[in-house]
């Protein structure tokens, strides 16, 4: 265990970098006013940053499948609404807002698609598309919750098409999740022997019990159960957004 | 009013997409184990080629809606798309059970036709109501007709995927 936290560290610097710019830049726009949406915005930068340097990029990349969907978890359905979460809010409209339609589509097609094995094993075996691979959750992340999230009002959903978006997403989510967990082991091949090369795979068999077999049901109930719990929260709050309208 | 319709619809359409959720669930649950009959069984083109009308008629229903002039025109060809999904994936589920696949033969079977067979049932229900709009031509309930429509063309995506795309690609 101690291995794994010392050594499981990758400061990547295109990664480094990248959390840097995007911390700067902020701050450069909010011209150093300090406010609550700060703490989500930074919040949401250094999850980003620990995701994707920290020993869980080190398990995901060559030793478990769960960990795996803890980091594209993070980087679809937790990183992106704290981003959004930490802009202030703006009158002026952007741009013609999209249709509901494109946004779900292109955040809940990301989803699935990365994860059918061929693609899921490619970008496993290529670092060049594992990188997209990632840009493209975090960004198509961003997309598919501008609509609920956003700072821009007028480009948010209004309740009622919001709570079936949410719920859509949900579904094909619990979906994705069911599929992996009822399958047979071995859909993600890499992850059925992994090479140990942290010297970690006797803690994960016999110290912590995961099998190959129980890590894909386990990657496969993380997408279910915690991903449509975010967008029940989701949800929640603009059920709850709703009705305080409508009273006032 | 017609905001209460649209709600009163998109509760239904929610409660509804739980109940179709379990029935994916269950033929996903037991995929594993039809897996062979399932891909002795379907045929991918022929389903695929049904499905691309089911999908247009979900584009000239959103026509249907968007543009009230030429509604009853779009109307009809959503009702023909309809139809000819309908008959093409009736006689594509006959096909099935004529090669001997009977609905109480195997998890498959039992799995496939239920959810195929409840699809019907919906895509049926949405033809009957979309055939009252063009005789009846009430413009306002369009739109609360249209979220039906453009449901069962999602679930049948859904089932699209799971059924037939996972069991070949």
């Amino acid at each position: 265990m101690t291995n794994l936290l010392t050594t499981g560290w990758d400061w990547e610097p295109s990664v480094v970098a990248g959390c840097a710019a995007l911390a700067i830049t902020y701050l450069a726009a909010m011209r150093r006013q300090f406010s609550r949406r700060m703490l989500y915005f930074f919040g949401g930068v250094l999850l980003l940053l620990l995701d994707l340097v920290s020993p869980i990029d080190a398990l995901a990349d060559g030793y478990l499948f769960s960990a795996h969907i803890v980091q594209h978890f993070l980087l679809a359905l937790v990183i992106p609404p704290l981003l959004l979460l930490g802009l202030p809010s703006l009158d002026m409209r952007l741009s013609a807002p999209m249709p509901a339609f494109v946004p779900w589509t292109l955040g809940v097609g990301t989803m699935l698609i990365w994860h059918v094995p061929v693609f899921f094993n490619a970008a496993l075996a290529n670092d060049a598309l594992h990188i997209f691979q990632h840009l493209s959750f975090l960004a198509t992340g961003v997309i598919f919750w501008w609509p609920v999230l956003g700072p821009v009002d007028s480009d948010r959903l209004p309740a009622v098409v919001a709570v079936p978006y949410l719920f859509a997403a949900c579904t094909a989510c619990s979906l994705l999740g069911a599929a992996i967990t009822f399958s047979s082991p071995g859909l993600y091949p890499a992850y059925l022997h992994p090479d140990d090369r942290l010297g970690i795979l006797p803690l994960i068999r016999d110290g912590w019990g995961l099998t190959a077999r129980d890590d894909q049901q386990l990657g496969g109930l993380l997408m279910w159960v915690p991903g449509c719990f975010v967008y029940l929260s989701a949800i929640l709050a603009t059920a709850s957004r709703w009705y305080r309208t409508a009273e006032a | 009013m017609r905001d209460r319709v649209r709600l009163g619809m998109a509760l239904f359409l929610l409660t509804d997409a739980i109940f179709f959720f379990f029935l994916i669930l269950a033929f996903i649950y037991f995929r594993d184990a039809s897996l062979h009959t399932a891909a002795l069984t379907l045929d991918l083109r022929v389903t695929a080629t049904w499905t691309a009308c089911l999908l247009t008629s979900s584009l000239s229903m959103w026509r249907a809606v968007a543009s009230p002039r030429r509604r009853r025109l779009w109307l009809g060809v959503t009702i023909t798309l309809g139809v000819v999904f309908f008959v093409g994936q009736g006689t594509e589920y006959l096909r099935i059970l004529r090669d001997g696949i009977a609905t109480t033969q195997g998890l498959f079977s039992t799995t496939f036709f239920t959810l195929a067979g409840v699809h019907g049932l919906h895509l049926l229900i949405g033809i009957v109501l979309l055939a009252i709009l063009l005789m009846v031509g009430n413009s306002a309930a369009t739109g609360v007709i249209a979220m039906y429509w453009y449901f069962v063309g999602v679930v049948w995506i859904a089932i699209f995927s799971v059924v037939y795309l996972w069991t070949f690609l």
